[in-house]
């Protein structure tokens, strides 16, 4: 008899609280995810470009060495080892034109540029990629990683992307550069391009 | 004796009522705390990140002035321009910044020599510093926390120096407006750059990503330097 009298009240109570526990929950649970989220996502973009940026650096100073690799050029080795620092993020194959899956044209790859060194003569210091002698001692290659895609995980990290909203899934684009001049010729010569 | 359900059940809710206030008081005291702290972190964060690329920048601007590029032709700046891609680094040609006093950055590009009884005997200059080189590149006009960056070692008297063409120094031998200032000497206090040895040293300067009104030190730049 003195069980039901107390139970009866506490169950009442509990019913009553519980409503207001669910309305807790639900106004809480949307900012903290959104605040989880967006650490996950920023710091995902974050890592993604200080990733990328490490990878044209190191793209950079296997360049002016004029080291090779199994391909036996030098362009497709800068690319390769830049692919390899960038923990295959980006492709050493891909080109502006033939993007690796999931990328559209002109976007997702490794560019390698060879620029004539500057001089009072001539100070633009024209871009002479392609040109015989593109990569002769003194003259300047820039690494690039063109337009690589960083896919928000979450819809509410848009207001970095350029728009109050954006879909989970919508990218914003990391393009990364490194230059230096080209060191002095092996003994063994320049290598092909 | 046992207590009436609906007397527990007001005194229920007197209390709800009244500790009511008291979560408003303490989410405002937790909402002063904490949001300070994230907006700090974030601050914090990013310019981290934004000091990695300037960094690059500082680094790769270093390596060409090493390499005997001549920084002072607009080739020479584009590059730089280039690899401090996202930095709105505006870059133009010659020793004194960008024409038109814009961009979010300024690399200060200075040569600095040691003047010992070898390169000069008798010289005003003899046991100094001095700086035989000056460029900028990007906006020298630059404001950051609201006021115009300077480089940390001084300047050059603006008599000696040329801010047309070359920025090279003249009369660094003997004039004493070509010293550094004492910053530069006590970093080499240790190790001294033998006689007539050069080093070459890049500032940069760039405004930081985000301002929130100078709110958890928002209006602090980036400040990153290279010597070789």
């Amino acid at each position: 008899m003195r069980a039901s009298t107390q139970s009866e009240p506490k169950s009442r109570r509990h019913r009553r609280q519980s409503g207001a526990t669910i309305i807790e929950l639900s106004l809480l649970l949307f900012p903290t995810l959104a605040i989880v989220c967006g650490f996950l996502d920023i710091g995902m973009a974050i890592f993604s470009w200080t990733t990328l940026q490490n990878a044209v650096r190191e793209g950079t100073r296997y360049a002016i060495t004029y080291q090779t690799d199994s391909s036996g050029h030098q362009i497709q080795s800068i690319k390769d080892t830049v692919s390899t620092w960038s923990m295959n993020l980006v492709s050493a194959t891909a080109t502006a034109s033939s993007p690796p899956a999931g990328c559209t044209a002109g976007n997702c790859y490794i560019k390698v540029d060879f620029y004539a060194s500057p001089t009072t003569s001539d100070p633009s210091g024209v871009l002479v990629t392609g040109n015989a002698g593109q990569n002769a001692p003194g003259n300047i290659v820039q690494v690039s990683i063109v337009n690589y895609p960083y896919k928000w995980m979450a819809p509410f990290s848009g207001t970095l992307a350029g728009g109050f909203y954006q879909a989970p899934g919508s990218t914003f684009s990391i393009s990364v550069d490194s230059a230096d001049v080209l060191g002095g010729a092996p003994v063994s010569g320049v290598p092909t391009p | 004796m046992q207590r009436n359900p609906l007397e527990k059940r007001s005194s229920f809710r007197r209390r709800r009522h009244s500790q009511g206030g008291t979560e408003v008081v303490e989410f405002v005291i937790f909402f002063w705390l904490t949001f300070p702290g994230f907006l700090w972190m974030f601050v914090t964060g990013m310019n981290f990140v934004y000091m990695d690329k300037v960094n690059d920048v500082a680094l790769a601007a270093d390596l060409m002035v090493v390499k005997n590029q001549d920084m002072t032709l607009q080739g020479s700046q584009d590059i730089i321009s280039r690899v401090a891609t996202g930095l709105n680094l505006v870059t133009g040609s010659g020793p004194n910044g960008n024409s038109g006093g814009t961009g979010n950055g300024l690399l200060v590009l200075s040569t600095v020599q040691y003047i010992g009884t070898t390169t000069c005997t008798g010289c005003t200059n003899v046991g100094k510093y001095v700086f035989t080189k000056r460029i900028y590149v990007g906006n020298k006009s630059l404001q950051v926390n609201g006021s115009t960056v300077a480089s940390l070692f001084g300047n050059p008297a603006s008599a000696l120096w040329d801010s047309t063409v070359s920025g090279t120094v003249s009369n660094n031998q003997t004039n004493t407006g070509a010293q550094t200032n004492a910053t530069f000497a006590a970093m080499y206090s240790n190790t001294p750059i033998p006689d007539g040895q050069v080093v070459y040293v890049v500032e940069s300067f760039f405004k930081p990503p985000f301002s929130f009104g100078g709110y958890a030190g928002s209006t602090n730049g980036v400040y990153v330097r290279a010597l070789m």
